[in-house]
């Protein structure tokens, strides 16, 4: 009986092992599949940023103002620039520069 | 006759031989095993018990120190504080070609003219007959690497090499500055962190800002236009953290085409150039006697000559109209030599000597680049103390410069002025080395220089951002002699009221241009043609006014403080 019983749960274990590692293996190809995919993704995405940040570099923008656009570039005065920010539920707007402070 | 028989029974003690004993052999033998196998796990278990222990007392620090093993055809991308590629590496095929392995010659070059159909095949023809290996193309586009793959051949070697791509060009020449074609680091940050940039998985962030340097770059190249310098440097740098938005220098070049530089025109004047810089030096003699209580912003120094001589040679003010009797604030406002010699005579060589070492300007700097200038050694005595209050016989990098100014602009905190933007924990660690007062009235003295009348640098009076600084105008000196051309240099801090920001503008061996017309900053409106002065006043300020006109909108929104 005890032979039987130890038999059994040794059946059961080997059964049970090739069962879990049956299943570690299709998680395995589908984690390598996967990061094989991320990394194709990951390269795709870093020349696309490349591209991007080459297209969308100063220099290529100014060109692009040049050629594209009559008007000139406006410089923004520092003094017309305001600061909105939220104090409690309330909605603010500050000048950015405070104009006081200005020792002149 | 009956014969008894006697039989004598003798009865001998029969001692059994046998006696039962447990045969003790093999069990003596099997514990013997147990015993041995228990004793081989046992001290398996003790020796990795001790490996573990050992490991686990290491400090994490000591285990990174540990060099990594180098990857082959590796090196990580470079990106600005935005996260905007400044380099990134992209791995290429080179297509080389082993004559000796073509099994048909005429199959072999039809094939090639059907992927290459532009090559010159005369020429390739010459080169499969001396039977020497060649490169066919380099750095092959994936189509045509996947076709000749298709082909099979033997002959055909494909050679994996690494590349690194500039979108921004010229901008960041030399600060990242190139490799060689074996991956390693030639200059800039490419080749001081080069075992970095080999191993780590991440790529190097820096601090510098790709718009703000565009801007200055601009700014630049239209000051080469108008004053015919035949070079120039900028560093802008936050005075609190001592991070580094923008450092140019120029001439500079474009790293895509790998060019061998070795002309000196080439050279980062920003941190390499060691110069002469003349009355910026004024604001540390003031800081120093500040610092050290031999004087104060109001104390007067009367009568003081227009010239003076010292050890045969005269000592002069740059403007006669400069007037005898003026106070501290004043010298420097004015830019006065002869009072900047008065008060260096009274803080003593000792003090001002250890003042400028301890603002990090005597000796060579440790910075994120390779090249970076050495200060020339000289021996103080009473002429040196004399002309080194005035900035003269001293020399320093712009880089050192601009350090010194934030040090005495941010309240007199040490910082250590940084490319990388993981150092920013360095720097937050904070010690301060000047006086908050002195702080607070140098940053004070400086806005005056700006917007006063008095002042030398009244062109960077740039509404709403509180600019203060320091002019210098100093002779270049060649091998010791001193000749006609200069170098003007102005420093800017900015805003005032509590620095942020510093920007260093050298201009090398500028010209007077007397067509140019400058703007007044006073707010009269007025406009001036004919300038005939080649000082720091008419060329940098002019130069630095203009850039803050530019940057400085994206400074006071992209980089503002919230609190």
């Amino acid at each position: 009986m005890k032979k039987l019983i130890l038999f059994t749960m040794l059946f059961v274990l080997v059964i049970f092992t090739s069962i879990t590692k049956n299943s570690t293996k299709k998680i395995e190809t589908k984690i390598y599949n996967i990061s094989e995919n991320l990394k194709v993704l990951k390269n795709k995405k870093e020349m696309t940023l490349l591209e991007f940040n080459y297209l969308s570099s100063p220099q290529k923008l100014m060109e692009y103002q040049s050629m594209y656009f009559e008007k000139e570039l406006k410089e923004i005065d520092i003094e017309n620039l305001n600061l909105i920010y939220l104090k409690g539920s309330k909605l603010n707007i500050k000048k950015l520069i405070d104009n006081k402070k200005e020792d002149e | 006759m009956n014969e008894t028989h006697k039989e004598n029974l003798t009865l001998e003690n029969y001692e059994n031989e046998f006696s039962y004993q447990a045969k003790k052999s093999n069990l003596d033998i099997s514990f013997n095993r147990i015993a041995f196998i228990f004793f081989v796990f046992l001290m398996i278990c003790i020796i990795y018990s001790i490996k573990v222990f050992y490991l686990g007392s290491l400090n994490s620090k000591k285990i990174i120190e540990k060099p990594l093993p180098i990857k082959k055809n590796y090196r990580a991308d470079i990106l600005d504080n935005n996260g905007n590629f400044l380099v990134k590496t992209v791995n290429t095929i080179d297509i080389g070609i082993n004559p000796n392995f073509i099994i048909d010659e005429k199959k072999f070059l039809i094939n090639l003219q059907l992927i290459f159909p532009k090559k010159n095949f005369n020429v390739i023809k010459k080169k499969l007959s001396s039977k020497k290996f060649f490169y066919l193309e380099k750095k092959i586009s994936e189509d045509k690497y996947k076709m000749l793959r298709l082909l099979g051949d033997k002959s055909i070697i494909f050679e994996e090499k690494l590349s690194r791509i500039y979108p921004q060009e010229n901008l960041f020449s030399h600060i990242i500055g190139q490799i060689d074609d074996d991956n390693n680091g030639i200059s800039g940050i490419e080749k001081y962190f080069d075992h970095e940039l080999k191993n780590k998985k991440k790529p190097l962030r820096l601090t510098v800002d790709t718009d703000i340097q565009f801007l200055i770059r601009e700014e630049l190249i239209k000051a080469q236009e108008i004053f015919q310098n035949i070079g120039s440097a900028t560093i802008l740098m936050n005075v609190n953290t001592g991070n580094i938005l923008s450092m140019i220098s120029l001439p500079d070049f474009n790293l895509n085409r790998r060019n061998n530089i070795n002309d000196v025109k080439f050279m980062n004047r920003a941190t390499k150039g060691v110069y002469e810089l003349g009355s910026v030096f004024k604001t540390f003699t003031i800081a120093a006697g500040l610092n050290e209580g031999v004087i104060e912003v109001e104390t007067e120094f009367t009568d003081l000559p227009k010239k003076i001589r010292c050890a045969g040679r005269l000592i002069g003010e740059y403007d006669d109209k400069i007037p005898s009797d003026l106070t501290a604030e004043q010298i420097l406002i004015r830019s006065g030599n002869i009072g900047s010699v008065r008060i260096g005579q009274k803080i003593g060589i000792e003090n001002l000597k250890s003042f400028l070492n301890n603002i990090g300007i005597l000796n060579k700097i440790e910075f994120d680049i390779e090249e970076v200038g050495q200060p020339i050694s000289f021996i103080w005595g009473k002429c040196k103390l004399a002309t080194v209050s005035f900035g003269h016989g001293i020399t320093t990098t712009p880089l050192q410069l601009i350090k010194g100014y934030s040090i005495i602009s941010n309240g007199g905190y040490d910082i250590k002025p940084t490319l990388i933007k993981e150092n920013l924990k360095k720097n937050k660690i904070k010690k301060r080395i000047i006086k908050e007062e002195v702080s607070k009235k140098i940053n004070s003295i400086l806005r005056k220089i700006v917007s006063s009348k008095e002042g030398t640098a009244n062109f960077a009076n740039i509404k709403g951002y509180q600019v203060g600084g320091k002019t210098g105008t100093a002779q270049k000196s060649l091998n010791g002699i001193y000749s006609k051309n200069k170098i003007n240099t102005f420093v800017a801090v900015f805003p005032t009221s509590k620095p942020q920001y510093a920007l260093m503008v050298l201009l090398d061996e500028p010209k007077a241009n007397k067509e140019y017309v400058y703007h007044y900053k006073d707010g009269s409106g007025w406009k001036y043609k004919g300038n005939w002065r080649n000082t720091a006043g008419w060329t940098s300020v002019e130069i630095a006014g203009k850039i803050i006109e530019k940057i400085g909108p994206i400074l006071a929104t992209k980089y503002m403080e919230v609190n």
